[in-house]
């Protein structure tokens, strides 16, 4: 184990202990895993915490969103999974969000901009079950018989709210959306599982999208 | 455009399928339907060993600059879900980063900053902040925290 040797150093180095938790720009971009050993996934994910707060800007946004882990291999999946709390203990109005490479979960980059939703309310005591069923099949790549030629599922999100939860599964082609069969497959999913309300929303639909991200 | 992938179930199979769409022009589609070309459409897997180094290749050698599409590497639930147990699925990833109330010493300490207050927490206070802290959580690798059981 020689990385938390490094980590320590490399903190030292790069920034005054009394101002932690600040890590460098270089400890937190080796956020991910680099083993060579242990099952491959078809692309690398990246997990994201961030609190929704209503009316802020898409810069102040960004500034809230933690990004937690950047993992590639399915045991490194589960060991980010069992050592973070489970979306059943995190507080009202988070949410997890977890995204395809290092994808960040905001409506105005460029790879999101033509891309949408699909929401869907659970029920609270539902929402772990779902939640990890969606994480599986989105690492599992489970979703791409689902959607269109030149669609692809980019992210899975579930936020914490006061009645009922809220899943989103995230695509990079809301045009492609109609035809897709995403919902069906997030029964299949979930078989003894009701949901509530279900729809697709495009991003640039949403009244605080920001259009083409300036800075 | 052929859409080209492979799918990896429980038992390490490849299965590839090749699928031809409708292309723009009618030379594209003749491209995209090779005569008399075999697909190999299943490729068992027999040890680790055997799985592409990269992500560019598949096993039998496609190259995704050469499938539209790209290539995929697909896992079914169950193969993804019967390894959340092994040791290192249980271990914290190295250099998880310090991030109170998420990722901490101890989760049984600080998560509750997260939580709603519905649940009662033992609360330890400790320093979180110093990168010292994430050493320690490294090393002391603790395993089987039991909150975590609930959900399995």
């Amino acid at each position: 184990m020689s990385n938390p040797v490094n980590l320590l150093q490399t903190a030292n180095n790069d920034c005054n202990l009394s101002q932690s938790p600040a890590l460098s720009a270089h400890t937190i971009s080796t956020i991910h895993d680099q083993e060579c050993s242990g099952t491959p996934l078809n692309t690398s994910w990246s997990w994201f915490l961030d609190k929704t707060v209503r009316g802020v800007s898409a810069a102040e946004y960004e500034a809230n969103l933690k990004k937690i882990y950047t993992f590639s291999k399915a045991e490194t999946f589960w060991s980010v999974y069992h050592n973070i709390p489970s979306v059943a203990e995190i507080q009202m109005r988070y949410s997890y969000h977890l995204m395809r490479e290092e994808r960040r979960p905001l409506w105005e980059e460029p790879y999101n901009r033509n891309g949408g939703t699909w929401k869907i309310k659970c029920f609270k005591p539902d929402t772990v079950t779902v939640w990890r069923e969606l994480l599986l099949a989105a690492i599992g790549e489970q979703f791409c018989d689902y959607v269109e030629p030149g669609d692809d599922i980019c992210g899975v999100s579930v936020s914490v709210r006061d009645r009922d939860d809220i899943v989103q599964v995230w695509n990079v082609d809301s045009t492609k959306a109609e035809k897709a069969r995403i919902v069906q497959k997030i029964q299949e999913l979930c078989p003894n599982i009701e949901f509530q309300a279900v729809f697709y929303k495009p991003h640039q639909t949403h009244h605080a999208y920001e259009g083409a991200k300036q800075w | 455009m052929v859409l080209f992938y492979v799918r990896i179930a429980t038992h390490h199979m490849f299965d590839c399928h090749a699928t031809a769409k409708m292309s723009a022009s009618p030379i594209a589609r003749q491209a995209a339907q090779p005569q008399g070309q075999a697909i190999p459409r299943r490729i068992l897997i027999n040890d680790a060993s055997q799985l592409p180094h990269d992500y560019s290749s598949t096993p039998n050698g496609t190259l995704y600059s050469t499938t539209p599409g790209g290539t995929k590497i697909i896992y079914d639930r169950n193969f993804l879900l019967q390894m959340r147990n092994s040791p290192v699925a249980r271990t914290p990833p190295k250099n998880l980063p310090v991030i109170p109330g998420v990722t901490c010493d101890s989760p049984h300490k600080e998560k509750s900053k997260l939580i709603n207050g519905q649940k009662s927490v033992t609360v330890q206070h400790k320093p979180v902040e110093l990168p010292t802290v994430e050493i320690e959580k490294v090393e002391d690798k603790k395993q089987e925290e039991p909150q975590f059981e609930m959900d399995i």
